[in-house]
């Protein structure tokens, strides 16, 4: 028995010492802190040079109604002299010359703005907006309709969905956040079952191909090999995760208040929000649903189970993984080199792949029949239960893919096992079907 | 005492038979040659050995008892497949197939140092096996096999991918475990090394084992009662002589004439000797026995012809 953890020791210590896990280990957490840090880093770096636009109206519409921002002013002139105002563009020193045609009523493209500059993208969808607005109001006026009624008559509907427990409790939810989540977590199981079974697969080739693997098996047990590189490879896997867990927490909490010194603010905010200060939404209509909104995330936030998650992440990660990583050592004891194992890859990985496709319309119908039955068949369950697992899964479901899982993962490492047995020692020629069958019934 | 006997033992791998009943009876303490063309079934009667397979039917004895898993802490193994991890430290790399066998990892350092500094390799404990060249590599994968000083050592053709030197080397290595007390199975298709350093040999063809016994013995078994004779004398006279009871060969005449010769059925070297004795001087007369080469042909072709 003590062999088994000698093999283990031997495949962690020398991946985990490699170049590229090192690496992977480190790039990973710095991707990972920039994807959260970016878009609120992207918000700050927003344009905060004051422009300010030259407006030049020839329908007189316009005049003193286009809302200003903190870094969007607008100055009107008197009069439609356009060709004066191009003129005498460079001493004026406005940001651009905003010029509205008397068309503007008739068609959207009589709106020109003049600038030695390329305006930002911001700046121009603010002045767009406002004159559609303003048009709308116009011509909505003159059928009679005072804006007064049409700010009365606008509701802006959000549905907020409120799931009822088992328990009879009931929890807000945010769809948005678990459809995200429930993505996340089916495709990252698929990467890393394929990543962590194509080590395996590469290693048991290399055994082969170094021609060591039979001084090997002459100390142990065939079997014996094969699941400590197996285990080994899995703990370099859990390592990878714990510490891009650890390390991106870390590398977060440390870099993001540098960044944005703002964020701590916006906790305050955040706090404000979650305990029940709406009262001070209730006043504005219009920004109380985005309030609720982000409540709502919050809810739902504290609503998923992380620790229910990580558990069922690590079960399906690892039961995912010996099932595939078997049938993958299999492979690698059949062939002499890797351009060999396509074949036999693609109709091993089907199930798999199967569930990747299948990933989109879990998330969006995480309980349909299909779901139900890819979530319960072993070959698929990883990847499909793991997309599930946010909407929450009752636990019986839960617990029979879990058993079933289990039961073919014993399975196949033993059907497996029995052609690496003699697939490692055969080497030069190409193994057909039928002998693998043969290897698979001798004794 | 024999430390090793397989007892009618049969491997059938599909529709083709690897091994038919084959019986060995290996004495401890000698060094015993496993011959045989390629494809005869060698190496999985080794691997048999090894318990890397398992026999069909038959048994295998280990020092009295049937062989077990535990056992292979007394047998060290180098395949004619071999290699090492490439990317791997030597000196890791050895501690860790030591570990494999048993050992405790620093027992395995403490016997490594003592044979890296035997084999002049120290200096590369530290460094990845790829930048080794191949002898070297060779040798540490010597030092693997014998490092837990087993009783039972096997070498599937040893010799292979060895310069003469370092071949030397490792036959004058092999003599020495052999003093130490090791029964040592040689399986090679050198048949010069063979008669050099094998006490006993077993000939596997085609599945089944067509001959054993010491060398020795095998050896006046396929004489075919061939002479060398050297004399001084009249050489006319001594064909004359000889004629009724030896075909002459070859004949080579100077100061001191050479015959090499073979007996007619019936008569034997003492009365060639009686007839030559009065008529001439013989200064050397001795029985030629076939070399091992000529009887693995000879063997081989014999049980394919049966």
């Amino acid at each position: 028995m003590s062999k088994i953890f000698t093999i283990i020791e031997r495949e962690y210590t020398t991946r985990v010492k490699k170049k590229s896990f090192i690496i992977m280990s480190l790039l990973g957490p710095v991707l990972f802190a920039a994807m959260l840090i970016a878009p609120g880093l992207l918000m700050q770096m927003q344009d905060t040079e004051i422009k300010i636009v030259q407006v030049v109206d020839s329908t007189h519409v316009f005049r003193n109604q286009l809302p200003e921002t903190d870094y969007i002013k607008f100055v009107y002139t008197p009069d439609a002299n356009l060709q004066q105002y191009k003129a005498n563009f460079k001493e004026s020193g406005f940001y651009a010359i905003l010029y509205i045609s008397h068309n503007v009523v008739n068609s959207g493209n009589a709106v020109y703005m003049y600038s030695d500059k390329s305006p930002s993208l911001d700046l121009r969808m603010h002045i767009s907006n406002c004159i559609e607005k303003r048009l709308e109001n116009e011509k909505l006026r003159a059928c009679g309709v005072e804006p007064e009624i049409l700010a009365a008559v606008k509701t802006r509907v959000s549905i907020t969905n409120i799931k009822i427990t088992d328990d009879g409790h009931e929890e807000r939810d945010n769809m948005t956040l678990k459809m995200v989540l429930s993505y996340l977590m089916g495709f990252l199981l698929y990467m890393t079952i394929f990543m962590a079974g194509n080590a395996v697969m590469r290693g048991v080739i290399e055994e082969k191909t170094s021609r060591i693997v039979e001084v090997i098996v002459s100390s142990v047990k065939p079997m014996q090999l094969m699941m400590g590189k197996i285990i080994g490879v899995s703990l370099v896997t859990l390592t990878q995760f714990a510490l891009w867990i650890v390390l991106t927490i870390g590398l977060y909490s440390a870099v993001a208040p540098l960044l944005m010194p703002d964020t701590a603010k916006m906790e305050q905010t955040t706090q404000l929000i979650t305990s029940g200060g709406s009262q001070i939404a209730q006043s504005e209509t219009g920004t109380n649903v985005e309030i609720e909104d982000i409540k709502n995330i919050f809810n739902t936030f504290e609503s998923i189970n992380f620790g229910v998650i990580l558990m069922t992440f690590v079960f399906f990660f690892l039961g995912g993984y010996f099932l595939y990583s078997a049938m993958f050592a299999a492979i690698g004891s059949m062939v002499d080199n890797e351009s060999d194992t396509q074949q036999f890859m693609i109709p091993v990985s089907l199930p798999l792949i199967i569930a990747l496709i299948a990933l989109t319309g879990t998330i969006s119908n995480p309980d349909s029949t299909l779901n139900f039955w890819l979530s319960i068949i072993p070959f698929t369950s990883p990847v499909t239960m793991l997309a599930r697992i946010p909407y929450g899964v009752p636990y019986s479901e839960l617990f029979l893919s879990a058993v079933l899982l289990i039961v073919t993962f014993v399975a196949v490492t033993w059907v497996a096992s029995k052609i690496y047995r003699t697939g490692i020692l055969m080497y030069g020629k190409k193994a057909t079907l039928k002998e693998i069958g043969r290897w698979i019934k001798t004794k | 005492m024999n430390i090793l006997e397989t007892n009618e033992v049969c491997k059938r791998y599909g529709d083709h038979t690897a091994l038919d009943s084959v019986s060995l009876k290996i004495p401890e303490g000698i060094i015993f040659g496993l011959l045989g063309p390629n494809g005869a079934g060698k190496t999985t009667l080794i691997r048999i050995i090894n318990q890397i397979t398992a026999p069909d039917s038959g048994t295998v004895v280990f020092k009295g008892h049937n062989l077990q898993p535990d056992d292979i802490a007394h047998i060290g193994y180098m395949p004619e497949e071999r290699g090492l991890y490439k990317k791997m430290k030597v000196g890791e790399q050895a501690v860790y197939l030591a570990q494999l066998k048993g050992l405790s990892k620093a027992d395995a350092k403490r016997r490594l140092k003592m044979w890296f500094e035997k084999f002049e390799i120290g200096e590369w404990w530290n460094r990845p096996v790829e930048e080794l060249s191949k002898g070297m590599q060779q040798k540490v994968q010597f030092i693997t096999t014998v490092l837990h000083e087993p009783e039972l050592l096997i070498f599937d053709e040893p010799f292979s991918g060895f310069d003469p030197i370092n071949a030397n080397l490792l036959k004058q290595e092999i003599l020495e475990l052999k003093k130490k007390g090791a029964t040592i199975i040689f399986s090679t298709h050198n048949m010069a090394s063979v008669e050099e350093i094998c006490d006993n040999i077993a000939l596997i063809n085609k599945s089944r084992k067509i001959l054993d016994g010491t060398v020795g013995d095998i050896r006046q078994q396929f004489k075919l009662n061939l002479f060398e004779l050297s004399y001084i004398g009249d050489a006319e006279k001594v064909v004359k002589l000889l004629e009724p009871m030896a075909e002459v060969k070859e004949h080579e005449q100077g100061s001191i004439n050479h015959i090499s010769g073979e007996m007619k059925p019936g008569f034997t070297y003492n009365q060639l000797l009686q007839t030559l004795l009065p008529e001439v001087q013989i200064t050397q007369f001795s029985d030629v026995l076939p070399n091992m080469n000529d009887i693995f042909i000879k063997a081989v072709q014999n049980s394919n012809t049966d």
